[in-house]
């Protein structure tokens, strides 16, 4: 029975791994974040077919400094994010989200003297160590403010909600104004820039011209209008409102 | 900077943009640039054109009430040449009202706080992370300013949020008084708009120009958003640079629509209130440059105002 629960540790301590890496792939990217990728995509591979023991310690040992970074992070940095899944890790560091990365530095820890890779661990899935699993990642889920965001921003309107650029390229590639337009799928946008619901992409077309997409994020509607169309709408009025320094002149 | 293509690309796919917020007061006709002299009814200033082409020279009628602002209630001697002066006139427009003399707005993240023994105390030097798109900025606090910052700022710490608003100096900027409080926990959410309005906090920012600093650019594509700027606490629709704001100051009812210019990180990060004309629900909707700010009415030595903001869409 300890074996048991030893090895599902272990398939925990995966688990978690590979939704951090979903999370972080679906998120804006710098240096430090990509690092942070790498280095989990890394551990989540080495433990799921390695059983060194080198491979162990390393993450019980991340996931122990991680749990002290957050809770520095929590007293230091107050209003941020950890970013540990990606978009979904933007609300705030609070005490459960030291003590979920700590419990996980503890099943890392604890998981290090199992003999089985990953893989084999989880070829042994049914039974008990599928119950216990799915006790543990729901005591995780409960600790995750994470939860709490994926159930709001269900409720969130459109101008608010973050919505993935491969979404938009799915709504306009099926719409019929692309159709309209003959372009490859493959084309790259010129520029993408998004108002409240709507995403805006500008294409060049074949003759030089350029011909603008809207994508409604509401409902997937989409709208087009080409250079021509772009030079005849008028210009808003705060476009020609005088600078300042224009009207105090006196001489 | 995209603002107009982007905007004639908007029109011609979703036509005329619909309007939030009834035409306020227009905003007045504010000259910021630097003095090149000042006498006693006359304050003549050097600062680009009107036509946004170079720069000239600019008189600006002076009389008994004019203030004059430098590191506090100043005299005309504050007026020297060389220095950056902001200058808003009276509402009739035909003299300065109010004259800000090197006014500068220190906010952001505090990195390190050091202590030098002076003669005439002990003075803290607060090194300020503005966020990616301002520079890391060293302010210094003198004695005289410490207890008043000290009221809103208790946590001088690394990590915590400092806001202050400065006097610069040969030296770097000199800290004169706190420019908010520093945000206490949230609670709840503030309310989201009404009738696509929102109302919360305007402040500014060290910038020459008009435009807005807005705190939730989409990180995505070329909207120019920062990847790693929290939520605002303020319910704010996603936008880009180019995008176009109404903003009408609530206390002087002044309004003006006002272009996108850069990501307001910085602004995201304070989940604070103004409490200029009525107490604001909390979080920072935009941050205006100087000039805008004082064409709206704001004081800058004051710091904020109550805003009504609304997006077109």
């Amino acid at each position: 029975m300890t074996l048991v629960v030893l090895e599902t540790q272990l398939l925990v301590v995966i688990f978690m791994f590979a939704l951090a890496i979903l999370g972080k792939m679906h998120a804006a990217k710098d240096g430090f974040k990509i690092l942070a990728l790498l280095v989990e995509c890394v551990l989540c591979v080495l433990l799921l077919f390695s059983a060194h023991l080198l491979v162990r310690l390393a993450t019980a040992m991340l996931l122990v400094s991680a749990t002290w970074v957050l809770d520095e992070m929590r007293a230091l940095r107050p209003g941020q994010g950890c970013g540990c899944f990606g978009v979904l890790s933007n609300v705030p560091v609070t005490r459960m989200t030291v003590l979920r990365t700590g419990l996980l530095g503890v099943a890392a820890a604890v998981a290090v003297p199992v003999q089985d890779t990953g893989l084999q661990v989880l070829a042994d899935l049914p039974g008990w160590r599928s119950l216990l699993f799915v006790v543990e990642v729901g005591l995780i889920a409960a600790l995750s403010p994470e939860i709490s965001t994926v159930v709001r921003r269900r409720r969130v309107p459109c101008e608010r909600r973050a919505v993935p650029l491969r979404e938009t390229f799915t709504a306009l590639h099926a719409s019929e104004p692309w159709r309209r337009y003959g372009l490859s799928r493959k084309a790259a946008p010129a520029e993408v820039w998004r108002e409240a619901c709507w995403r805006f992409l500008v294409y060049p077309l074949a003759d030089g011209s350029e011909v603008v997409f809207a994508v409604s994020l509401a409902d997937g509607g989409v709208r087009a209008a080409t250079t021509d169309e772009v030079l005849a709408a008028p210009v808003d009025e705060q476009a020609v409102l005088q600078p300042s320094n224009a009207i105090l002149t006196r001489h | 900077m995209p603002t107009r293509r982007r905007r004639r690309w908007r029109s011609a796919v979703l036509g005329p943009s619909e309007r939030f917020l009834p035409v306020g007061e227009p905003p007045l006709p504010v000259v910021e640039g630097r003095v090149v002299d000042a006498g006693p009814d006359l304050l003549v200033l050097w600062a680009p054109a009107g036509s946004g082409v170079g720069h000239r020279e600019y008189r600006v009628p002076m009389s008994d009430e004019t203030s004059v602002w430098y590191g506090g209630r100043a005299g005309r001697e504050a007026l020297q040449p060389g220095r950056d002066a902001v200058v808003r006139p009276t509402g009739d427009g035909l003299a300065a009202d109010r004259i800000w003399v090197d006014i500068v707005r220190v906010n952001g993240t505090i990195l390190s706080v050091a202590q030098k023994r002076e003669r005439q105390g002990l003075r803290h030097l607060v090194e300020v992370d503005q966020g990616p798109h301002r520079p890391h900025v060293r302010v210094a606090i003198p004695p005289e300013s410490l207890g008043k910052i000290l009221v809103r700022h208790p946590l001088m710490l690394p990590g915590q949020l400092f806001d202050v608003i400065a006097r610069q100096t040969w030296e770097g900027p000199v800290a004169v008084q706190p420019g908010s409080a520093q945000p206490a926990p949230l609670a709840a959410p503030p309310p989201g708009p009404e009738k696509g309005v929102l109302r919360g906090t305007a402040t500014w920012y060290s910038t020459p120009g008009r435009g807005a600093a807005y705190p939730r650019l989409e990180a995505l594509g070329d909207s120019g958003g920062c990847p790693d700027a929290p939520d605002p606490c303020a319910q704010l629709p996603y936008l880009s640079l180019g995008s176009a704001v109404e903003v009408r100051n609530d206390c002087t009812g002044r309004g003006a629509d006002l272009d996108v210019i850069e990501c307001g990180c910085n602004a995201a990060l304070f989940c604070d209130r103004c409490v200029v004309c009525g107490t604001t629900p909390r979080g920072r909707l935009v941050e205006l440059t100087r000039a805008s700010f004082v064409e709206l009415g704001g004081d800058l030595d004051v710091g904020c105002f109550n805003v009504s903001l609304a997006v077109n869409r």
